[in-house]
């Protein structure tokens, strides 16, 4: 599955590769990092990470599962939302979040946390 | 024109040039009269009879000696400190020009400095963001020729507070590629000489007021944002891209991003959130200028909500622009249910060292592809100037966006130390 947003004039963007799974993924609770601020413009969102200088696009399917990263929602849960909202079946949705948020901890936007 | 100050220190006669390039004040100061003559020439129509405030940039050139090998030499200081040692005489007025677009960016904060060429037409302000060797400065002089106003071929002045584009109509720098094209706009160089440039080699500089009095703007409200990139092709292609997407790469050529920090993102999207954004694919100077004028300049005012095109507008090759959302699947229309067509979640990364640390599986950029870090680019290349290239690094005193451009890996406030 490729997570690579493609530039309009249909070059290369910049990959972020597959990342290792994630382990015990129906429990886990992807929380945002306090120091990113996001942009949101026309359903997308540009995220900076003060720390690092580091900047993001987000698509709008993306920055639906980033909002959702919110310390107290499983993978599971947003799955769901996404499935409710958009047209995907549900275990589509949930291996595209799995994957999203994967890449996201890989980033260090996120800080993994567990179900207690 | 009003000559110079004179001074008398020493056995050597200082001479001055005051000048207010826009809202820029600056003041070159030498002892050589020659040099001095030349930059008069450069900024005709915009010097000032009298010493210019004490905020000016102060601009020094000085002689340091003739070698029989090397010809005469220079040193140029910017606010007092040495940003070009043992220059020759035709590298000396593009370093001065560098040096005062280095002293802008560390002493006018309360702008937003994104490297792109500016113009306004209409009362409305364009933005030509690009990476160096784009073809920004070029198609500002199509656009001059073409009685556009000139607000600027290196700086997007963007306000923090009114986010307007303010006015730097330094003169035009012209790659040597781009000479003749240039001429056969009707556009003259001044002094009908060339200079050298770092490593950009040869250019040529026009001044604005050249074809006739320049008159500086209001600061102008932007409405469109256009990143260029010449490609040569015999169709000059202008598509629409989403300003999330303009946002992200607008950022990429602020030079004072990693100062705002926390505004930047806030200052930079409410200025992209007035304004259409496009992609354009430039080709022969007349056809690529036909087409912005055709496809932009023509629309009536973009709302400031609008992410496409409106109505009335025309734009080359539209199936390439933003892809509409696709009407729901006949089975949810019969549930009643109505669901948003579904894109699988997508994230892009500016920063280059996320995606090395990640593994990236990353083909290289080839020569000329653009290059936030220097990682990226292929085989023996280096990422100069945010362009992956076969040129040695920028050295000391030169234009830069990372530690990388430089031969010294050190860049600050947009020079290589």
């Amino acid at each position: 599955m490729s997570l690579l947003m493609q530039r309009e004039d249909g070059t290369g963007g910049q990959a972020l590769a597959t990342p290792p799974p994630l382990t015990d993924t129906e429990i886990a609770i992807p929380a945002r990092r306090s120091e990113l601020h996001d942009y949101e413009i026309d359903g997308e969102a540009v995220i900076f990470d003060t720390r690092t200088h580091g900047m993001y696009l987000l698509n709008q399917t993306a920055l639906a599962v980033f909002r959702n990263c919110d310390g107290r929602t499983t993978m599971r849960q947003v799955a769901e939302s996404l499935s409710e909202t958009y047209d995907v079946a549900p275990e589509d949705a949930l291996a595209h979040v799995e994957h999203i948020v994967a890449m996201f901890s890989h980033s260090r936007l996120l800080d993994l946390g567990r179900e207690s | 024109m009003t000559d110079s100050v004179a001074q008398t220190a020493g056995a050597s006669t200082e001479q001055y040039l005051h000048c207010k390039i826009g809202s820029i004040n600056v003041t070159v100061q030498s002892d050589d009269q020659k040099l001095l003559d030349d930059l008069r020439v450069l900024y005709h129509g915009y010097d000032r009879p009298s010493p210019v405030p004490e905020q000016a940039i102060r601009m020094v050139i000085r002689d340091t000696g003739r070698s029989r090998l090397r010809g005469r030499r220079y040193r140029i200081y910017g606010d007092g400190e040495e940003i070009g040692r043992e220059r020759s005489r035709r590298e000396v007025l593009p370093f001065v020009e560098w040096g005062i677009n280095w002293r802008v960016i560390a002493n006018h904060p309360e702008y937003l400095q994104v490297h792109a060429g500016t113009m306004a037409h209409l009362g409305r302000g364009f933005v030509f963001a690009a990476a160096p060797g784009s073809g920004k400065s070029t198609l500002a002089a199509g656009l001059l020729a073409r009685g556009w106003t000139y607000l600027s071929d290196e700086f997007a002045l963007i306000d923090r507070k009114t986010l307007r584009l303010h006015p730097f109509p330094k003169a035009l720098c012209i790659k040597a590629g781009s000479f003749e094209v240039v001429r056969r706009l009707g556009l003259s160089f001044t002094g009908h000489r060339y200079y050298v440039k770092g490593f950009k080699g040869r250019v040529g500089y026009i001044n604005p007021h050249v074809a006739e009095p320049y008159m500086a703007p209001d600061p102008t409200p932007i409405r469109y944002i256009v990143f260029p990139k010449y490609t040569g092709t015999d169709r000059p292609h202008l598509y629409p891209i989403s300003r999330a997407r303009a946002l992200l790469d607008l950022a990429e050529c602020t030079f004072n991003r990693n100062v705002l920090s926390d505004q930047l993102l806030s200052v930079l999207g409410d200025a992209v959130s007035q304004a259409q954004c496009f992609r354009l694919e430039a080709g022969a100077i007349e056809d690529t200028c036909d087409l912005i004028e055709s496809s932009l300049c023509r629309a009536p005012e973009p709302a400031h909500n609008a992410g496409l095109l409106t109505s009335g507008t025309k734009c080359i090759s539209p199936s390439r622009g933003a892809k509409p959302n696709v009407p729901p699947s006949r089975r949810n229309f019969l549930r009643g249910a109505v669901k948003l067509a579904y894109v699988t979640p997508a994230v892009l990364a500016l920063n280059p060292q996320e995606a090395l640390a990640a593994g990236s599986n990353h083909s290289c950029y080839p020569a000329g592809h653009v290059c936030p870090g220097q990682e990226l680019c292929c085989d023996d290349m280096v990422c100069s100037g945010g362009v992956c290239t076969n040129e040695v690094c920028v050295e000391s005193g030169g234009l830069c966006f990372a530690d990388s451009d430089c031969c010294t890996n050190d860049c600050q406030l947009g020079a290589c130390q």
